[in-house]
């Protein structure tokens, strides 16, 4: 299975988890199936992932079979075909595991070969700038350091200081050396350059005294004054400096490399020396690399910062060979050249941590895999970062000394397919050892098989009845043994059937002798069945013998009992003739039970019916006693009506008594009053008679006084007067308040006897109700008992109805009783004639 | 209001007495001796009217039915006599608890002319207990009739021994009983017990 992966899978992963997964696919396939119940199987999540799992090839006789059909093959299937199924599984399995493990350890291993190969590359190509630019350091440090060159700055100077050309413009010296553009022109020192540039293949080289004019140089340059250059400058203070350039003087694309020359005896700045290599020397070197190591995938690319903002590739090497030009593009685009500007501001930092320059890289791009590295190299130190950026893996380190970056870059789908050479190799030791598990496995299987198959169809012969087929002696130990049990089994069987067959032949004799005696006894017997029961079985020895004395006996008894019946027929016949006559009296008798019952019956009928209407009487009368309890119940409550008023009545009646008896106390009062009145009038005379008698005493002096008194004694006399009829008055106000008195007391007892005589009507009233609930229960009952009495008189029209149906019935069954008995008489006749038929007697 | 003296008020308020008009006929006092029976007596020959409880009076054993007993008042000591009895008709006074008296003077009889009556030491006082004084009234002379026949038939002969005269003018005649007659009757019927 495992070796149908004919296609190329793109991705290493995807290879990975296929191989891996089907793997596990069939081992859990092979468990779930042989060992786990079926409903474990349904539920278990493993087992459904492994329905999704995708086959690559369709054309696996196992990859669309579903388990249940795989099971029932398991269950079904020849001895040979569980086994193949069961092992080739378990053999086939491990086999494919390791090989896709040792396919995928050995890619892993190749890939990471391929990115090691791919920093040393870079760091290869960066140690050969390095190596190139050194040696033209070294160079210009040696024609520096030369007599020629020496003489020439000396004389440069003491030129310089006999014209006094330190103090001119830029301007004014170029104006004044436009023809030369030399200080002081020297054939000789020009000669040697020229000859130094050929031999080293240097397209030019110059130099300029500490103050920047030309002194010499192989081929004339476009500027005279060279100090407001850069690259004059950056040597003057850095010591060296080199330039990827154009160069116009010398008309090729090269590298310029400018470095200060400096009086080794005193170390005094003398000037600057600048030569340009043609970049087709530095590709010679690079070639050599290309060849080395290139494994002719990847692309090495120069690339030089010129400063942060502006990087640009001047050289790149890919199989083609070494491609030189002047604006080259970056390979991988500004993402390359941000990588790079960071790399190469980094390195001149120390102290900057290889993960800050990573953070950084990771914050200003989206390249991934990234991993960054610093390398100290005798004194020098690199940065190299290795990332993954639009498919391709780029190494991108740092040249020590410059500010070029060495990019070399291979594809991502070339490292991933580095050792994928060795699937071939996998896949066909897997085909091979598997076609031969698998053969081993089906040659088992079949010797295995083979002795049992020829058993199983020795044994359906056997079914089918050849039972003289003996089985072969054949393969295992233990087919041995079994094929002799088997053959064993057989000689058993047959030796059964034999025996089998002798006693089925005895049988079979003694049958026929047995039939032979059966058929005299029955010629022997055979007149009974006419009747006659006179004949006899001949005894014999034997079975039939112990028959015929057994039938013989029958027989005797049987003429016994014919006898008997003709005796019992006969006298039932005669019985039954005096019977007859009985039953049809019986029948006569019960017809005028059912009459009589019948009138009866309605006679009760016009009872339930008189109890009926009695029923409705009394029912009307309860109705009346109810109403009449109503009404009685009204009255009730209007005297207890009467009765709450008379009590009124008395209370007030008690109380105008008070009132007058306090009216009475009072005239006593007044009465009182007037006797007191009476008696100061009866002083009031006498103080008047004084008074007269006084006055008289006086004479003539008390006549008006006399006048006065006797005044006051007539008013006296009018007021005892008035006082006699107040006191009249008063008594007689007396005397009718007495009356009243009594008048009231008179008719408060009446009152109480009135409430008396009401108190007594209310419980005569009370009573009335009591009778009246009395009648009205006693009504009830009436009714309750005549419904009763309709209930019961039902009850005996029911049974009377019952016994009239018994009766008629019993009429009926009197009447079937006489037929019964007539129809009996007749059967006991014709049994009388039958039992004729039987002969008794021997003549 | 001008302020007025007691002496002015009374003018005012009695005028008869201050301006007393000359009256004709002599004063009597009527007086009831049981309900039926009225006599009159002088006013002249009448010291005081008063009521007496019948406590004040203190009986004196062996007496005259008719007289009640002794009475003290005024610094004098006097008989009190129920009239009705003395007069011979049934008392009614039995059993009161004060009696009406009038004090009446024995006038000897030599004195009768005087107007003037004196108290000297020969003036007898003696207690009429009546039923009733009934006042006093003013009658001419000329209405005065002494005893004639026609007027004894209608009094008992008692009331007759003591009546001089006789009142016309009134609905039926009043005898006007005479003291000193009255008085010699006491007189003898103390010296009789």
């Amino acid at each position: 299975m495992g070796a149908s992966h004919s296609h190329d899978p793109p991705k290493v992963e995807t290879l990975f988890d296929q191989c891996f997964n089907e793997g596990i696919g069939v081992y859990s396939t092979v468990l779930s199936t042989s060992f786990l119940p079926e409903g474990y199987i349904v539920s278990n999540p493993t087992f459904s992932e492994s329905q999704n799992w995708n086959f690559p090839d369709s054309s696996n006789p196992k990859s669309g079979r579903s388990p249940e059909k795989i099971f029932k093959l398991l269950q079904a299937s020849t001895l040979r075909q569980r086994l193949l199924m069961l092992l080739l599984p378990t053999t086939v399995m491990p086999l494919l595991v390791a090989s896709a493990l040792g396919f995928l350890t050995t890619q892993r291993q190749a890939q990471t070969k391929a990115l090691a190969l791919l920093q040393d590359e870079g760091v290869l190509a960066s140690d050969i700038a390095t190596q190139f630019v050194e040696d033209e350091a070294k160079r210009i440090g040696l024609v520096g350091l030369s007599a020629e060159v020496s003489q020439g700055l000396q004389q440069a100077n003491v030129i310089v200081a006999q014209e006094q050309l330190g103090q001119k413009t830029i301007e004014a010296l170029e104006a004044e050396f436009a023809d030369t553009k030399l200080l002081r022109p020297n054939p000789s020192l020009n000669q040697y350059l020229q000859s130094v540039a050929t031999t080293e293949g240097l397209s030019e080289i110059f130099f300029t005294d500490s103050r920047g004019l030309n002194v010499a140089f192989s081929n004339p340059t476009s500027d005279f004054v060279q100090r407001d250059e850069e690259w004059w400058t950056a040597a003057q203070t850095n010591g060296f400096h080199t330039a990827v350039e154009f160069d116009d003087s010398a008309g090729v694309f090269g590298i310029s490399f400018s470095g200060a020359l400096i009086n080794p005896t005193s170390g005094a700045f003398q000037g600057v020396m600048k030569l340009v290599v043609p970049a087709e020397i530095f590709d010679e070197r690079l070639t050599a690399l290309t060849e080395l190591s290139l494994g002719g995938f990847q692309t090495v690319q120069l690339l030089d910062i010129r400063d942060t903002q502006e990087v640009y590739a001047f050289k790149t090497v890919d199989a083609s060979g070494v491609n030189t030009g002047q604006n080259q593009e970056a390979l991988g685009g500004t993402t390359i050249t941000q990588i790079a500007s960071i790399l190469s501001e980094a390195v001149e930092r120390p102290d900057a941590s290889t993960e800050s320059v990573q953070q950084a890289i990771q914050q200003q791009t989206n390249v991934t895999s990234l991993e960054v590295e610093r390398r100290e190299t005798s004194g020098n130190s690199d940065l190299s970062a290795l990332f993954l950026h639009n498919n391709q893996y780029y190494n991108l380190t740092t040249v020590p000394g410059l500010d070029w970056v060495v990019s070399t870059s291979v594809d991502a789908a070339t490292v991933n397919r580095a050792g994928f050479n060795l699937l071939g190799i996998f896949a066909g030791t897997t085909a091979v050892l598997g076609a031969a598990a698998i053969a081993v496995l089906i040659y088992l299987a079949q010797q295995l098989s083979t002795p049992l198959n020829t058993l199983t169809a020795t044994a359906e012969q056997v079914t089918a009845g050849e039972l003289d087929t003996r089985a072969q002696l054949s393969g295992t130990s233990e087919m041995k043994t079994l094929a002799h049990g088997f053959n064993q089994l057989l000689d058993r069987i047959q030796g059964l059937l034999q025996q089998q067959q002798q006693a089925a032949d005895d049988q079979r004799i003694q049958r026929e002798s047995l039939e032979n005696e059966i058929s005299v006894l029955m010629e022997e017997v055979g007149s009974a069945a006419d009747g006659d029961l006179t004949v006899r079985a001949q005894l014999s020895a034997g079975d039939i013998g112990i028959v015929a004395d057994l039938f013989n006996a029958i027989i005797e008894n049987l003429r016994d009992t014919t006898i008997q019946v003709k005796e019992s027929t006969e006298k039932v016949a005669q019985s039954l003739d005096s019977n007859e006559a009985e039953v049809r009296q019986l029948a006569t008798q019960a017809e005028s039970d059912v009459r009589s019952l019948q009138n009866m019956m309605m006679a009760l009928e016009k009872m339930a019916g008189s109890i009926q209407s009695v029923a409705d009487r009394a029912k009307q009368s309860s109705a009346l006693t109810q109403d009449n309890y109503a009404t009685v119940q009204v009255s009730s409550e209007s005297m207890e009506n009467t009765v709450a008023s008379i009590l009124n009545l008395r209370s007030t009646v008690a109380e105008t008594a008070k009132k007058i008896k306090r009216l009475g106390e009072s005239a006593q009062k007044i009465s009182q009053a007037v006797s007191l009145i009476d008696e100061i009038a009866l002083k009031t005379n006498l103080l008047a008679v004084n008074a007269s008698v006084e006055a008289s005493r006086a004479g003539e002096l008390g006549q008006g006084f006399t006048a006065v008194a006797e005044q006051v004694g007539a008013l006296a006399e009018q007021s005892a007067r008035a006082t006699k009829e107040i006191a009249q008055i008063v008594a007689a106000i007396q005397t009718e308040t007495q009356e009243v008195v009594i008048a009231i007391e008179t008719g408060t007892a009446q009152v109480v006897d009135s409430t008396q005589y009401v108190e007594l009507t209310k419980q005569q009233l009370n009573n009335i109700l009591t009778k009246s609930e009395e009648i009205n229960a006693l009504m009830e009952q009436i009714s309750d008992s005549t419904v009763d009495q309709i209930q019961s008189s039902e009850a005996v029209n029911a049974l009377m109805q019952q016994i009239a149906d018994a009766s008629k019935s019993r009429l009926e069954r009197s009447m079937q009783m006489a037929q019964s008995i007539q129809e009996t008489a007749q059967v006991s006749k014709n049994l009388q004639t039958s039992v004729e038929s039987f002969k008794v007697e021997t003549n | 209001m001008q302020m007025e003296t007691p002496a002015e008020r009374l003018r005012s308020l009695l005028p008869q007495v201050f301006a007393p008009q000359p009256k004709e006929g002599e004063l009597f006092v009527k007086l009831q001796v049981v309900p039926q029976v009225i006599v009159s007596i002088p006013l002249v020959s009448i010291a005081e009217v008063s009521l007496v409880m019948a406590s004040e009076i203190t009986p004196i054993p062996n007496m005259p039915d008719s007289v009640l007993g002794l009475f003290n008042t005024k610094g004098y000591v006097f008989w009190l006599i129920d009239l009705a009895y003395f007069l011979g008709f049934s008392s009614t006074l039995s059993r009161v608890k004060s009696y009406e008296m009038v004090m009446v003077r024995a006038i000897p009889k030599q004195h009768s002319d005087d107007a003037t009556p004196t108290t000297n030491s020969s003036e007898q006082l003696i207690g009429l207990a009546v039923h009733h004084i009934q006042g006093s009234f003013r009658m001419p002379a000329s209405d005065i009739q002494t005893s004639d026949a026609g007027m004894k038939s209608r009094i008992t002969s008692e009331l007759l021994a003591y009546v001089d005269a006789y009142i016309l003018n009134t609905q039926k005649p009043l005898p006007i009983l005479n003291i000193e007659k009255m008085k010699t009757r006491l007189i003898e019927l103390g010296q009789a017990t």
